[in-house]
């Protein structure tokens, strides 16, 4: 079973995520910030984190590049309202971009992509 | 008059025997006479003597004492009957008896026996001339009584009038028409130390001074005598030759005396009413002198203004007397009307006042009047009051000096416009009766072509022009002021004097032109005569002419600015060293201005190109925050809207999980209430509804607020305290947004104490500003947030919508208030607004806002007026 690190200041957007990627078998840990998600990260490994980019305090991207610093290898989907970050280069290096949508279809699915590609069974 | 015919006569009969007598009764009856009768002489005596008859029928042959002669010679002997007429009645008639009876007095004879109509015809002819007679005797002893009745009155009188010629203290004395002396009384000999008999029929001019009798009083008595007038002499000194000291006042008036023309002359000593005359016309002689030599003018004037008199200082300042103020400018000073006019005259008060005019020469002149009340009598109203004028011009003058000093500097720092200030200068140097010369120049150094330019000139071009200038400043009074306001309302240099001078441009380099040896000195020049004066061109004759004029440099820190030039072409009155020193000081103060002036000018000139910039600037940042705005909305919907429509699904997916199904769709409508607020968050901050301000109490607003929330912050475990001052005055506000902005800070404050705390809420003063404090213990602002934390969607909050204070800034600023903020992380946060107590008055302050971006002035600067709808 994958572990997925879901981070986003969005309390009921985290409940959502906790809820629905559960009913699709993952194991869900939650991080409402950066630093939480730093902090995590010391103690676990997930298979995946998706990261809002948006967030007061320390931002999505920032998060990022402290995340892969620490661990290159570690798969991240950003998870955003902005489409625009598409075009920040840092984002470059997450494995994919997702826009925030009630209909989770597409995450789910960069989801088992990502893992499939890392080699991570579901 | 007699008595009347109609009356009957009345006849006494004397005779003895009864039976004639009988018969001479009926007889005489018969006739129309009443008739009585007596049988003696005794008898017929006693009865005319009781009784009036007009007739006497007298039996000559009478018995007994007294017979019929003695009886008529009784009755003729006594006044009153003398004129009674005795008719004898005899029986014959001889010379004898005829002699006998005419020598007794009997007046008629009739012959016994007589016929009857003889008797009758003769008493009635007796009896008529009887009554005839007895009138005459009556009205004589009537007259006779009358005259001696007069004789006693002239008597009296004549007593009387001797007692008053002798008692009169004046001399008197009678002349004749030769002034032959007829009569004098005992004061005039007594003044002449003479008898009466040395001076009684000896002539005037014996005793009178020599050559005075010729004239004064000879006129009088020639004009009195010849008129019938009395005349009169005052004051004749040493009129008798013997008493040279002695004055006189005579009354001469002609007599007529038993028909002589004669002279009454009444002589009263006045010396020591002429002396007491003499010095109290000295005495007022003495104050006359001293009033007029007084350098303040004096005058009585009464109830209506008439001068009743006036001294000659007065004269000399309000004769009409050209180039004076004249008598009307006084008496406008004192018009009837007022109230203090009135109090002069009824309470007795004492006015003053000061007051100016214009002299026909323009010079202004300042006068100070006391007017005090003079009463005539004790208890009489009063009706004239005395009026003392000092001319105080010279104390004025200096006092205007240093106002007007004063008044300049505010004028020209007021002035920033070059051409109005050129022209207020100038103003300065001529209106004001300061400095008030006739012209003035002003020539202004050009620093591109190193050249002094004449730019501007104030002043008449003609003496006619001049003096009509100055009659018309002269009525209308104006003051500097005025003149400054017209000057607004007409502002035009181009005046003709300025069209003579405006081609004048000299080289900076030429010190032979006295305008640029000013500059090029900085000192005043005074030049008394130019047409004999090398310093002065013979260009600058032909143009400024000869007179005496002043032309003092314009410095400003150090360097010359420009130069002003000075004269009194017209009115000719000479400069004087006061007038050079105060010109200069003014010239100092002028160049100051000119050159704020200049560098306001250029300092307009790059506000403008800052501005145009600045508008590009702000334009291109318009677009660029409607794009961000844009795309943080998008954000901030794109979450809630994510998280209702995954648990939407997720309800559609798993629909017979309750539990679950409750919780997401729980969690939808929190989200869904989410985006209503923020949605209503950037409705406020995108379309925020004008302030609409009322004069309130603060207090109450803020009290309101504190109410609103203690509940939930005695909740959050937050000592919650209010503190108001209670002596803050009304302040303009619009309480919904001054609520909102309360909400809002308090709402924060609460957010910052999730462990509890201490919240303050004060309201104060601070200058002109009233104050409201929002402050708490919590966990302060992070310093990287508080430079935007007033922009939109800037939160610390992970559920704010950032728009919170974003809108408390806009709600400050619509109200020209000011919001700042202290905030030490972990310590607290004191946010404190500041509301103007005042609308200021309109057009004293600024009223474009400050451009984005500008940071918000410190608390007590107040940029801007409150817009009263747009």
């Amino acid at each position: 079973m994958a572990k997925l690190l879901v981070v986003d200041d969005d309390k009921n957007l985290r409940t959502l995520y906790e809820q629905e990627l559960g009913d699709e078998g993952y194991q869900v840990t939650l991080a409402a910030s950066g630093p939480e998600a730093l902090e995590y990260l010391k103690k676990d490994r997930p298979n995946l984190i998706i990261l809002d980019i948006s967030m007061p305090g320390m931002d999505g991207i920032e998060a990022l590049g402290k995340i892969l610093a620490k661990d290159k290898s570690m798969p991240v989907i950003l998870n955003t309202a902005y489409s625009t970050y598409k075009d920040n280069f840092m984002t470059w290096s997450a494995d994919a971009y997702v826009v925030k949508s009630g209909d989770l279809t597409e995450l789910k699915a960069k989801i088992k992509e990502v893992l499939k590609q890392r080699g991570i069974e579901v | 008059m007699p008595e009347s015919e109609s009356t009957p006569a009345r006849v006494l009969v004397v005779e003895d025997d009864a039976g004639a007598a009988q018969s001479q009764e009926a007889l005489l009856q018969q006739g129309g006479f009443r008739t009585a009768s007596c049988r003696s002489g005794a008898e017929a005596l006693a009865r005319a003597q009781t009784e009036p008859f007009d007739l006497v029928l007298l039996d000559i042959d009478l018995p007994g004492e007294p017979g019929a002669l003695a009886l008529t010679r009784e009755l003729k002997k006594a006044p009153h009957l003398a004129w009674m007429p005795v008719m004898f009645v005899a029986g014959q008639i001889s010379a004898e008896v005829v002699a006998k009876v005419y020598e007794a007095g009997g007046d008629e004879f009739i012959a016994h026996p007589f016929k009857p109509d003889e008797l009758i015809v003769r008493a009635k002819v007796l009896s008529r001339k009887g009554r005839e007679e007895r009138w005459l005797v009556e009205r004589a002893r009537k007259l006779a009584e009358k005259i001696a009745e007069r004789d006693d009155e002239l008597d009296d009188l004549r007593r009387f009038a001797q007692d008053i010629v002798s008692s009169l203290p004046s001399a008197i004395m009678v002349l004749d028409a030769q002034k032959q002396i007829l009569f004098v009384n005992a004061p005039l000999l007594q003044w002449l130390g003479l008898e009466r008999r040395e001076v009684i029929n000896k002539n005037l001019v014996e005793f009178t001074r020599d050559g005075l009798t010729g004239d004064p009083l000879a006129e009088a008595i020639a004009g009195a005598t010849g008129s019938g007038q009395p005349r009169r002499l005052r004051r004749v000194t040493g009129l008798f030759a013997s008493r040279p000291d002695r004055v006189s006042d005579l009354t001469v008036a002609a007599i007529d005396y038993a028909g002589e023309r004669q002279v009454l002359v009444v002589i009263e000593d006045v010396t020591e009413q002429a002396r007491a005359e003499a010095a109290v016309a000295r005495e007022r002689a003495k104050l006359h002198d001293i009033v007029n030599a007084l350098n303040a003018a004096l005058c009585l004037v009464d109830r209506e203004r008439a001068v009743i008199w006036k001294n000659r200082t007065f004269d000399l300042w309000f004769g009409d007397a050209f180039g004076q103020p004249g008598l009307q400018a006084f008496l406008d000073r004192i018009p009837k009307g007022q109230g203090w006019w009135q109090s002069v005259f009824q309470k007795g008060q004492v006015h003053h006042q000061t007051w100016s005019v214009f002299t026909v020469h323009g010079q202004r002149r300042f006068f100070a009047n006391i007017i005090a009340p003079i009463q005539a009598e004790d208890g009489e109203p009063i009706s004239q009051a005395l009026i003392l004028t000092q001319d105080v011009t010279e104390q004025e003058t200096r006092v205007e000096q240093l106002s007007l000093l004063r008044e300049l500097s505010q004028f020209l720092q007021q002035t920033l416009d070059g051409e109005r200030l050129n022209h207020v200068i100038l103003l300065c140097v001529t209106a004001g009766h300061a400095l008030g010369f006739n012209r003035a120049f002003l020539f202004k150094r050009n620093h591109q072509n190193s050249r002094l330019e004449a730019r501007m000139a104030v002043g008449p071009t003609s003496r006619e022009e001049a003096f009509r200038i100055w009659a018309e400043i002269s009525s209308h009074g104006r003051t500097l002021h005025e003149l400054v306001e017209e000057l607004d309302r007409y502002p035009s240099r181009e005046t003709p004097l300025f069209a003579m001078v405006r081609q004048l441009s000299y080289a900076m380099d030429d010190p032979s032109e006295i305008v640029v040896r000013t500059a090029l000195e900085k000192k005043p020049q005074v030049l008394t005569a130019p047409a004999h004066d090398e310093r002065v061109t013979d260009h600058f004759r032909r143009v400024f002419g000869h007179a005496e004029f002043v032309s003092v440099p314009m410095v400003a820190k150090g360097s010359v600015v420009g130069v002003l030039l000075a004269d009194n072409l017209y009115s000719g009155r000479a400069i004087t060293e006061d007038h050079v020193k105060l010109l200069s000081l003014f010239g100092a103060q002028a160049a100051l201005a000119i050159e704020n002036a200049e560098t306001y000018a250029e300092l307009r000139k790059s506000m403008s190109e800052l501005r145009s910039a600045q508008e590009k600037i702000v334009h291109a940042e318009k677009l660029a925050a409607v794009g961000k705005m844009a795309a943080h909305v998008a954000h901030e919907i794109r979450n809630p809207l994510a998280t209702i429509g995954g648990f939407a699904r997720a309800v559609l997916k798993r629909p017979e999980n309750v539990e679950r199904v409750q919780r997401n769709v729980g969690i939808i409508s929190e989200e869904a209430s989410r985006l209503e607020n923020m949605l209503k968050g950037v409705m406020d901050f995108a379309r925020p509804t004008s302030p609409v301000f009322k004069l309130g109490d603060l207090n109450a607003v803020v009290q309101k607020a504190f109410r609103a929330h203690a509940e939930p912050l005695g909740q959050k475990k937050i000592q919650a305290e209010l503190d108001l001052d209670s002596s803050l005055p009304e302040v303009g506000f619009d309480e919904g947004q001054i609520l909102q902005v309360l909400h809002n800070l308090i709402r924060n404050a609460a957010d910052s104490m999730p462990n509890g705390g201490a919240f303050l809420l004060k309201t104060g003063r601070e200058g002109e500003m009233a104050t409201i404090m929002v402050q708490d213990t919590g966990c302060g602002i992070p310093p990287e947030v508080r430079d935007r934390m007033f922009s939109p969607f800037v939160t610390t909050k992970p559920d704010g919508t950032g728009l919170g204070l974003a809108v408390t800034k806009k709600i400050v600023d619509d109200h020209l208030g000011v919001i700042r903020c202290e905030s030490t992380p972990g310590e607290g946060t004191t946010f404190q607004i500041g509301l103007p107590l005042r609308q200021p008055a309109s057009g004293t302050w600024l009223r474009e806002a400050p451009p984005a971006g500008t940071p918000a002035p410190p608390l007590g600067e107040v940029r801007g007026v409150p817009s009263t709808g747009d």
